[in-house]
């Protein structure tokens, strides 16, 4: 009998202590700053800041082509990661981290080009990183164009 | 204590549920584990390549310097996937949960110290976590092949489950309360929201990423975002109250699926632990489950002259 109070009472505090320290982790980011935010214990900050205009201000790595095309590299040849929102923070720093993070940055991609066997992007002959603005409404109701483009890194794809 | 003698909000948040119930949680959060960890290993083994520069630690690996020695980091990566597989099976469970909940706690961390943090692992880890804590393996399960009899009904299950579905009401209460803090009740009037589709939209397109068509058809009618700013933040902010009213619950439960579904159709942005409802089935009887899987399992399940339920 007294083991079975014994397993009962075990089961009770497991349970109450569990849910209670779980339960303070996963609201305690509520008490904090709203902008911080961190893993697994977050504020859920995605898409939550007022945006009453429809800008974006984008670093992005492009493949240049023999005609002058360009066109966006995807998350994984630009950054070895596929996850592109954790690309698109891979490329803003290492293009705001100085002069020769930037510029290694860009070798890299063109040696992921050279290496890399999709016959989409064999024919690029250069990396280009550009900060571009675009009015993300007009893109599609006009046309999908930046209204400016500025080249901050240009390199090689040496074959 | 006597059931009866102890306070209604204790025997609310222990109710009696039966063991399969908890049971068939594990099984399919493990599924979801062994199936999503399993076709993902070359992404989570790929961060033992990334650029040193590039770490940015967070949560409780905010105190390294540098990213881990890639030998150890892609070990630990391979043991994850092994103990994700015990833990569906229900394999020395009391010891293996927690070791393989702890594992995936720090590699999916590792995983979001390289810039962005993503928000789609949060609540599949905090279920794993729950269930590595609570007796999820006393049925259906490696450890139980030997047991002749179904566990009766009992409290001791029935935590782990409350606790789930808390967890996951806290989270969309919590993006809730962000765009409240963030935003004021003005993300209701949906022009953010419109301006968030489009944005997010363009820079896919622009970083060489899958976007979604559905987007360019739906911009041209603000009305739309309105609503769905509206029926977003009424259902995360609304989320707690639902866990006292179970029917309330699965209704929340199929509101926030297709939520999810629209954000996918939307924008490209693919939640898979909830869109697979894996997320919401702590509020539902999954115990259920357990029988159709068993009739799978055993043709004629009264063939052999015992009843398998335990009512």
């Amino acid at each position: 009998m007294s083991r079975l109070v014994c397993g009962v009472h075990r089961h009770l505090w497991i349970g109450t202590a569990v849910s209670l320290v779980i339960t303070a982790l996963v609201l305690s980011p509520a008490f904090g700053e709203p902008k911080e935010d961190s893993f697994p214990l977050s504020t859920y900050p995605m898409f939550s800041h007022g945006k009453p205009n429809p800008d974006l201000v984008l670093t992005q790595a492009l493949a240049v082509f023999p005609n002058g095309d360009r066109k966006p590299l995807p998350p994984k040849l630009a950054t070895g990661n596929e996850e592109v929102i954790q690309a698109m923070r891979m490329i803003l720093d290492e293009t705001s981290g100085g002069e020769e993070r930037a510029k290694s940055f860009c070798r890299d991609i063109a040696d992921r080009i050279n290496r890399g066997s999709s016959p989409r992007w064999k024919e690029a002959i250069a990396v280009e990183i550009a900060r571009s603005h675009f009015d993300t409404v007009t893109y599609f109701e006009k046309a999908p164009e930046p209204l400016s483009r500025r080249t901050l890194q240009r390199c090689p794809v040496e074959r | 204590m006597s059931e009866a003698a102890a306070p209604t909000w204790l025997r609310w948040w222990f109710p009696q549920v039966p063991s399969e119930r908890l049971a068939m949680l594990r099984i399919l959060v493990g599924a979801y584990s062994v199936i999503y960890f399993g076709v993902r290993l070359p992404y989570w083994l790929s961060f033992a390549r990334h650029r040193a520069v590039q770490f940015q630690p967070v949560g409780v690996l905010s105190w390294l310097d540098g990213p881990l020695d890639p030998a150890v980091y892609q070990t630990l990566v391979l043991l994850t996937f092994v103990g994700s597989v015990f833990f569906l099976l229900g394999f020395w469970y009391r010891a293996v949960a927690p070791v393989f909940a702890a594992f995936l706690f720090v590699v999916l961390t590792y995983a979001n110290s390289w810039g962005g943090l993503l928000h789609t692992d949060n609540l599949w880890l905090l279920h794993v976590v729950i269930l590595a804590c609570a007796p999820a393996a006393d049925v259906l399960s490696l450890d139980a092949r030997k047991a002749t009899s179904l566990a009766s009904p009992h409290f001791k299950y029935g935590w782990a489950i409350r606790l789930m579905c808390w967890v996951c009401v806290c989270a969309y209460f919590l993006a809730g309360l962000a765009k409240l803090k963030n935003s004021g009740w003005g993300f209701v009037e949906g022009d953010s929201l419109r301006n968030y589709v489009a944005m997010d939209n363009v820079r896919k397109i622009e970083l060489g990423s899958p976007h979604s068509p559905l987007a360019a058809l739906f911009l041209p009618y603000p009305a739309a975002f309105q609503f769905f700013a509206v029926a977003s933040l009424a259902m995360e902010l609304g989320a707690p109250l639902v866990m006292l009213n179970r029917r309330a619950a699965k209704l929340w439960s199929i509101a926030m699926w297709s939520f999810h579904v629209g954000v996918l159709a939307l924008m490209a942005i693919l939640f898979l632990y909830p869109v697979t409802f894996i997320a919401f089935a702590p509020f539902f009887r999954t115990e259920r489950l357990a029988g159709l899987l068993r009739r799978r399992v055993r043709k004629d399940p009264n063939r052999n002259g015992r009843a398998l339920n335990p009512s």
